[in-house]
């Protein structure tokens, strides 16, 4: 065939290859990540890469007890927090990403400038905000000495925790246990233990995400209450719904239906009277399932948004997109 | 290369190398083309359906943002693009029939197309929907004069007039003069000129956050007035339409709530907040059965669990105590 038939022929294909082109690439559709909530929208491209794929190095005491396992689950979910804070997915790593300080938070109305907050506002709080905007820089709670709290151990701390969770962010008061694992895994938190006060990153990486899942899991075997059975169960939903996000942009209908699988049957742990011994064998059966999952999930991590390269991408295409809609 | 190896091949006696040419080359062009008509239909449109068996009728309603549509509608207004405004606003109305901001903008998108006649309807549903906005009574005015409707456009004048009255120096004095100027213009057949001022998003969305806080406060009648604010740069949207039924079903407008939950859920059936909402409302009301169902379809939009399921199981379980 020759190059006149090209020239002459195709050009009505080309075309119409255009238009499908440039209505497939929808990056403002594929960048699903809740964390973008509280990103400023003048945050550079840079700034957003590092927000959305690094976190800060976590200044934890390697002799710390047991239940700060509980501690940090609790800590890292929307689950714990209540009102506005839950229903957009806050939770108080959102702030306090490894329970150090995130210097690109950002909310209106809650900020005056990125990695600031103010707590006390009316946004968060249907019994105790107020009208003012009175932001502060978020603390990094790994450095003690500047806090003013500085006995984490101490009921002053405890009685700071239920009221930052139940009057600041309108959450239910959690389970005393559960309290106490919050208390003791911020109470071995110090810069001390991270050899340097400067905050280090690291990246956002599927395999943490799925050990704290699995965490979450197991810690229903240890803790038979009710109450902290619930509270563990959605927990553990929470993350596999921030999992599924960081997936999203792939539309894998596989990956997709295997996380909401798992997160189904945790709500049927959560809804049905069973006994211990059901519950173990129910217990059982979900890492099974969540095992051949992961590694489904491994395989495609390359392209999923826990890849820098992947979220780089996505954001170059998003901002191409918004200068595309703002020409029209 | 390719065409002279299979003559060679297998089709000489078959083909010559001209036809198989030709044959390859209208083969290709139409592939190519199917292919890439078949691809742009199914990213611009949801809908599969059409008899031949290609999907179920609930695949094949064509779903679109109300929302979008409405900003699209705005851009045309602004860009003079006024039939294209039309087309747009008339899109969005299908879903929400409701919107007071709608109907008011495809009344101005008509109106400044020259067309007094297909103005009249939107103006009037937009005072209807919406009894504050004076500026459509204006509209409504100069668009009964332009027909020739004087006792109608008396009818608006009077109104204005009675408004201006009790407003000394009031918010709405300067819309309420505005309005009067527009009947006078079309009185003496000047060009009416077009009183187009569209809020940004950004304006919105602090409206919107600051219909939140007031809410977090229980000031509903702020809320109210945010949430309208908002309304006029989105439009339809859901989030605002639940916060309108909220704020409604917090002063007792219990009819008034459940119409804005309905209108959220026309628009997005899957909206958690309205789902949740319309279950406190049947609470509220004593219709645990209906609010029970509510907190069985969060439960199914859910596929993470939400606060808004939770909420509502415990609105519930207070209920049953």
């Amino acid at each position: 065939m020759s190059m006149r038939y090209f020239a002459s022929h195709n050009m009505l294909c080309c075309f119409l290859a255009l238009l499908v082109v440039s209505d497939i690439t929808k990056a403002n559709d594929l960048l699903q990540i809740k964390e973008q909530v509280w990103l400023s929208p003048n945050i550079t491209a840079s700034d957003r890469l590092l927000a959305l794929t690094q976190k800060p190095i976590e200044c934890l005491n390697p002799d710390a007890p047991a239940n700060v396992t509980i501690g940090r689950l609790a800590f890292e979910s929307p689950a714990l927090l209540g009102g506005q804070a839950a229903r957009i997915g806050l939770s108080c790593a959102s702030c306090h990403p490894s329970s150090r300080t995130n210097p690109h938070f950002f909310l209106e109305n809650i900020s005056n400038a990125p990695g600031t907050a103010d707590v006390t506002h009316s946004f968060f709080s249907s019994t105790g905000g107020n009208d003012t905007l009175t932001a502060v820089a978020i603390p990094d709670l790994a450095k003690l000495n500047e806090m003013r709290i500085k006995d984490r151990e101490s009921s002053d701390f405890r009685n700071k925790l239920h009221e930052l969770i139940e009057v600041e962010f309108d959450g239910q008061t959690a389970p005393p246990l559960v309290i106490d694992a919050l208390q003791s895994y911020l109470a071995n938190i110090n810069t001390q233990y991270c050899q340097t006060t400067t905050q280090k990153l690291q990246p956002i990486h599927l395999n943490d995400d799925w050990e704290r899942l699995n965490e979450n899991v197991n810690a229903l075997t240890n803790y038979p209450d009710k109450e902290i059975n619930q509270l563990l169960i959605r927990m553990a939903r929470k993350r596999l719904e921030k999992i599924y996000l960081r997936y999203s942009n792939i539309k894998n209908q596989e990956i997709n239906s295997t996380l909401i699988t798992l997160s189904r049957q945790l709500e049927k742990l959560s809804l049905t009277n069973v006994s211990h011994k059901e519950q173990m064998t129910l217990i059982e059966n979900w890492h099974k399932k969540a095992n051949t999952s992961f590694v489904r999930l491994h395989q495609a991590k390359a392209m999923s948004m826990y890849e820098p390269g992947i979220v780089s991408k996505l954001i170059t295409l998003e901002q191409d997109n918004n200068k595309k809609l703002s020409h029209k | 290369m390719i065409v002279k190896l299979v003559c060679n091949y297998n089709f000489k006696s078959l083909f010559t190398e001209r036809t198989l040419m030709k044959f390859i080359r209208n083969t290709f062009t139409y592939i190519t083309i199917s292919f890439s008509l078949l691809l742009i239909m199914g990213q611009n449109s949801y809908a599969d359906g059409g008899g031949s068996g290609g999907g179920i009728p609930s695949n094949s309603i064509e779903r679109f943002d109300p929302v979008e549509k409405y900003q699209e509608g705005l851009t045309h207004l602004k860009s003079e693009n006024y039939k294209k405004a039309q087309k747009a606003f008339k899109k969005v109305l299908t879903v929400s029939s409701k919107d007071a901001n709608t109907h008011y903008y495809l009344g101005i998108a008509y109106f400044a197309d020259n067309n007094p006649k297909k103005a009249k309807k939107p103006f009037l549903k937009a005072t209807k929907y919406d009894k504050d906005n004076i500026l459509a009574i204006g509209y409504l005015g100069a668009v009964y004069t332009q027909l020739g409707k004087q006792e109608e456009a008396l009818e608006q004048k009077n109104k204005l007039e009675n408004l201006k009255a009790s407003c000394e120096a009031c918010a709405q004095l300067n819309d309420i003069n505005k309005s009067l100027e527009l009947i006078q213009n079309a009185e003496e057949n000047q060009q009416v000129s077009l009183l187009i001022n569209i809020k940004t998003l950004e304006v919105g969305d602090s409206a919107y956050l600051s219909a939140v806080e007031s809410i977090n406060k229980k000031d509903y009648q702020a809320a109210l007035k945010s949430l309208k604010k908002s309304a006029h740069s989105f439009g339809p949207h859901p989030d605002i339409l639940t916060y309108q039924g909220f704020a409604n079903r917090k002063l007792g407008n219990y009819d008034l709530a459940f119409n804005y939950y309905q209108q959220a859920l026309t628009v997005d059936n899957q909206h958690r907040g309205a789902n949740e909402y319309l279950g406190e409302y049947f609470v509220e009301i004593g219709d645990l059965v209906s609010a029970n169902k509510q907190l069985s379809r969060l439960e199914q939009i859910c596929d993470f669990g939400c606060e808004e399921a939770e909420e509502l199981r415990r609105w519930i379980a207070s209920a049953n105590q």
